[in-house]
């Protein structure tokens, strides 16, 4: 029987907990149950599955541990943050040497490197399971020695004793056993060793269940449950495997906000409205991540169009055909994102979307935007000129040397596709010189300089430009000087921009458009599936360090503001982050709705690891 | 020692020397420090008490030894003000003090801010309220005149005062009267006619598009007859008479003395007429009356030591010091603001009243709270290190292990026995001790 402790000497039950836990965050396995008679599953991430409760709502599973250790051991990444500053001030802060001389002590008796010792008894695997019945969570490890295994937890148990001994405290665990396995408690935290299996729970109650399924077996675990058999099928082995029940978390009544279905922010509604409907029916969640040259984290949730509400056809677009636009991809890009939004869809269902409060806010919004655009109904004509699908650019600016605002902010986009062209055009344009008219009369009431809108035709671009006017009086360094808001034509194409020269740009990559392009998903793996996607992001970390750097000096300010730094320190901080940007080049993020689920997938690139060209 | 100093307008002014009788001491140094600036850490305490007084006071007015540190504090101050309101701003100047290199410079800036005082709230432009940041700070140790001068055509100043017209058929007197009554003269030394004949002379002195303009179409350059002279005077040749008159340098005397020699003493003209008398002998230099007061014999006498009450800058921006804290400076603001004085937000515009009005039921149970925030909050760091490698960091000098709560922290020393066993305290729990420290009558005291 699992016995209680009172507790006590936490500080060592942190430090023997706490280096098993070390073990199981930096892990993986192929589980190879005790008794793994009639468990049907083949993949070999189901292994551990058949210990864990039946009522287990969140698994995880690091499939081959010693490998992952390896591979984070021998990435740049790694060493390059072994590099920064602020790592080696960790490494030398109190609780840090404390850690390397308890950690030297468990090497001397083991007389194996630590390393060594964890890539042993995580051979076999780790998972990790969140019970709601027992409200537990438990780490189960799997070793390949099981004569090192028990050496390492007895060496742990002993310096975390020898340690409370020398401080004057109690022991902080008690040993014992239950059936066949030899246990320690800290407290309500469990550890047990079973051959060469090891448990990690901070409930006795989930502990003893893993514990009589290891030895028994069990004929209703996590394994048998349809929902996790149907994760298992539907995924491939990964680094880190997750799987999480939805249909119970939903049924606990946890983050309800969540699986409502429903928002009542229009801007959340616009990007993840659909996701909402999956939330609120879809069994289960499934997550895969794999760690080599770059990182790689696909989320897949299983959908069925019936669940879609029909006010959310802005979202998926018809019979979920909706596709993101092809991008037009201007130099010095820091970011872009095209995604299949019906914009006029979406404002005109706000009354099926949205509460009262924000109907009537949105009203009032439609009625003052309404004027702005000569008296064209927001919803119906403006937003309605536009055909489902928008892309959002972010750029580097280049700046005069003349006039270089305190703070260089990237210039950015709006790129959307008009249905009928002429006659919206001019409406827009209109509506677009009345907002400089109106920024230039509260500019000019505050003193500031006012801009400049001329119009001019670049090939068959219609670009209209609004640029301040400097004199020599102009204070250097204002922020407004950042901007030269312009408004581009070209074929059906409306661009919206906070600079000139990017719409200008934008404009003739317009006229290099392959006709029928879709984006397509990078990391699709399966030839069979729509090759295109809801919604795409891109960012290029290289440009963004850039832009950082130009703005050093503000940042600086800002950390010696928000910290009380001296100058040096907060330079010290502000290159760290630089330098953490500065290990990766790139990264994307796609999204796709397809007629039985949605998968996101985001791919994350490090510095000198170039991949495989995105499209 | 303290020197216990009869009440002789003469013999007050006379300088302080080191003597058998008054040694230049830890404790001295301490009450130097923090009366010129806010406090010194440790290590500058004790290189001030072994390198002497006079190389103190002269370290003190080494403005020149803030310069590159003044251009990288320029240069976020416009950064701040770019992206950031003036909170921001406040926030930047209170960092300032912490790390400045002279802080006899700040500590005048901030006597001037008060004197001077206009608030960012009603101004509204935080870029105007740095540039009158700049300008104090500027003329903070220089010739008084030239200083009224510039705060005269200051836009923060002409906002905060609803000057910005002025037109020679309705002057506007808000300025005049300010000028003479709260900048220059003091109540009771001029008339209504004066404020309207002075209000003449700044005609045409208004603000547009944010920048001061003369506007020379509405500047009335008539005769105008004031304080005991006449002539067709602008506003700088009114600024010229005004402080010609004899009420001028003894009024800003007593403002020098009450800020940095004692609060609640009154200062009676006799006082502060040998201060006066220097002002006038010097066309008012404030750097050589700042001297003279802050080496005088009445300035490390009992009149003064611990006689006033630490503002809430002070408090903080001491122990920020002190303690070598980095904090969240925008946080810290919002807690002085709390405690009654944020930096570029007075009261009114008299400014802060100071002394015993900083101090109150709820006041004092704040100020012991800001401590208690301030070292018990994890995310701050102490010399770039934790508390306690800061306290295993500092000298363990033998001479001033003993008593160093006493000799470094407090005007007014604790009972050997609290002072005891406050530091033992200190090396159990530095944050409690703190706490604790901040709570104690004598800390509130500078």
């Amino acid at each position: 029987m699992f016995q209680f402790q009172n507790r006590h000497g936490f500080d060592s039950v942190i430090f023997g907990c706490g280096l098993v836990l070390s073990i199981a965050l930096t892990s993986s396995c192929p589980f190879v149950a005790a008794k793994q008679a009639e468990l049907p599953s083949a993949s070999p991430e189901a292994f551990a599955a058949e210990f864990f409760p039946a009522t287990t709502s969140v698994y995880l599973c690091v499939g081959q541990a010693t490998q992952l250790i390896e591979k984070i051991e021998q990435h740049p990444l790694v060493a390059a943050i072994g590099e920064l500053p602020q790592f080696k001030k960790l490494i030398t802060s109190p609780q840090f040497v404390m850690a390397t001389l308890a950690t030297a002590l468990v090497e001397a008796q083991t007389n194996e490197s630590i390393l060594n010792s964890l890539k042993s008894s995580l051979a076999l695997g780790l998972a990790i399971g969140i019970d709601p019945e027992t409200e537990g969570l438990a780490i189960i490890l799997r070793s390949n020695d099981e004569a090192k295994l028990k050496r390492l937890v007895g060496t742990i148990l002993k310096v975390v004793a020898s340690g409370a001994e020398q401080e004057g405290r109690p022991v902080p665990f008690k040993k014992g056993t239950y059936r066949e396995l030899v246990t320690a408690e800290f407290g309500d935290t469990v550890i047990a060793r079973y051959q060469n299996w090891f448990i990690v729970s901070n409930k006795r109650a989930l502990a003893k269940k893993i514990g009589d399924n290891l030895i028994d077996g069990s004929k209703n675990s996590l394994a048998t449950q349809t929902w996790f058999k149907a994760v298992v099928q539907a995924q491939s082995t990964a680094d880190v495997w997750v799987a999480v029940d939805l249909a119970s978390v939903r049924e606990k009544g946890l983050a309800p906000d969540l699986f409502r279905g429903r928002t009542n922010n229009p801007g959340a509604e616009l990007v993840l409205g659909g996701l909402l409907d999956a939330f609120k029916h879809a069994p289960w969640l499934s997550g895969q991540l794999n760690f080599d040259r770059q990182l790689d984290l696909a989320l897949e949730l299983p959908f069925n169009p019936q669940w879609a509400d029909s006010a959310r056809q802005f979202f998926y677009g018809a019979n979920l055909q909706g596709t993101a636009p092809q991008p037009l991809l201007p130099q010095r890009l820091v970011a872009n994102l095209v995604s299949y939004r019906d914009v006029a869809d979406w404002w005109l269902s706000k009354e099926d979307l949205f509460e009262e409060n924000v109907i009537a806010q949105l009203a009032q919004a439609d009625s003052q935007l309404s004027t702005i655009f000569s008296g064209m109904d927001f919803g119906e004509d403006v937003l309605g000129a536009l055909q489902p699908g928008i892309q959002i650019v972010v750029t580097e600016k280049a700046f005069a040397d003349k006039y270089v605002p305190d703070i260089r902010l990237p210039a950015f986009a709006l790129v959307g596709k008009l249905k009928e062209s002429d006659q919206i055009r001019r409406k827009m344009k209109i509506a677009f010189q009345s907002l400089i008219g109106f920024a230039n009369i509260t500019l000019g009431m505050e003193g500031q300089p006012q801009l400049d809108l001329e119009t001019e035709n670049i090939g068959d671009a219609k670009i209209s430009a609004a640029q301040y006017v400097y004199d020599d009086k102009t204070e250097a360094g204002l922020l407004l000087f950042n901007f030269s808001p312009t408004m581009a034509f070209q074929g059906p194409y409306m661009i919206l921009s906070s600079d000139r020269e990017l719409a200008i740009e934008l404009a003739k990559l317009v006229g290099e458009l392959r006709p029928g392009d879709v984006v397509k998903p990078t990391t699709a793996d399966r030839p069979s599936e729509p090759a295109a996607v809801n919604t795409h992001l891109d960012f290029d970390s290289l440009v963004l360090s850039r832009i950082l750097k130009y703005n050093r000096d503000g940042m600086v300010s800002q950390n010696m503001l928000e910290k009380g730094h001296g100058r040096k320190e907060a330079e010290a901080e502000v290159d760290l982050i630089f330098g953490i940007v500065d290990l990766i080049q790139n990264g994307q993020l796609d999204f796709q709705v397809n007629p039985t689920d949605m998968k996101l997938a985001v791919q994350l690139r490090f510095v000198n690891h170039p991949l495989k060209s995105s499209r | 020692m303290i020197t216990k100093l009869k009440f002789d307008p003469v013999d007050a002014w006379q300088p302080y020397s080191p003597s058998v009788n008054q040694p230049w001491t830890i404790r001295l140094a301490a009450h130097l420090l923090r009366r010129a600036g806010f406090g010194g850490t440790q290590a500058q305490l004790i290189q001030a008490e072994q390198t002497g007084f006079a190389a103190t006071i002269e370290r003190l007015f080494d403005v020149n030894s803030a310069q590159a540190y003044n251009q990288e504090m320029e240069i976020s101050g416009r950064l701040v003000t770019t992206s950031a309101d003036a909170k921001s701003l406040a926030a930047w100047w209170l960092l300032r003090m912490a790390k400045t290199p002279c802080p006899l410079q700040e500590k005048m800036t901030l006597f001037w801010h008060g004197h001077f005082a206009t608030g960012a709230e009603k101004v509204n432009d935080s870029r105007a309220m740095l540039r009158q940041n700049a300008l104090l700070r500027e003329h903070c140790l220089s010739p008084f005149q030239p200083m009224v001068t510039a705060l005269s055509r200051d836009v923060a100043m002409l906002i905060y005062l609803d000057s910005t017209e002025n037109r020679k058929t309705r002057p506007n007197e808000n300025y005049a009267r300010e000028l003479m009554e709260l900048f220059c003269l003091g109540p009771g030394n001029y008339s209504e006619t004066d404020i309207k004949e002075i209000a003449r002379c700044f005609t045409g002195w208004e603000v547009r598009r944010n920048q001061f303009v003369f506007n020379r179409h509405q500047h009335d350059p008539g005769q105008k007859s004031f304080l005991g002279v006449h002539g067709n005077f602008d506003g700088d040749q009114a600024i010229d008479a005004i402080l010609q008159q004899p009420a001028a340098a003894r009024f800003i005397a007593k403002k020098l003395i009450r800020f940095f020699v004692f609060d609640d003493e009154p200062i009676s003209d006799e006082l502060a007429e040998p201060i006066a008398v220097e002002l006038r002998e010097s066309a008012f230099d404030i750097a050589l009356a700042m001297k003279r007061i802050l080496s005088s014999k009445i300035f490390f006498s009992d009149l003064s030591v611990g006689k006033k009450i630490k503002s809430p800058v002070e408090l903080a921006i001491g122990a920020l010091r002190f303690f070598d804290v980095s904090v969240n400076l925008q946080q810290l603001g919002d807690r002085l603001q709390r405690l009654g004085q944020l930096p570029l937000y007075p009261p009114n515009v008299k400014g802060w009243d100071g002394g015993r009005s900083w101090i109150n039921a709820s006041t004092i149970l704040a100020r012991a709270n800001l401590f208690h925030e301030i070292f018990n909050n994890s995310s701050n760091t102490y010399a770039a290190g934790s508390l306690a490698d800061w306290v295993a960091s500092q000298p363990s000098d033998p001479q001033y292990a003993a008593n160093w709560i006493n000799d470094f922290l407090l005007a007014e020393p604790l009972s050997t026995a609290a002072a005891t066993e406050l530091q033992q305290q200190f090396r159990r729990s530095p944050a409690l001790a703190i706490s604790c420290l901040a709570a104690v009558p004598q800390f509130q005291l500078n």
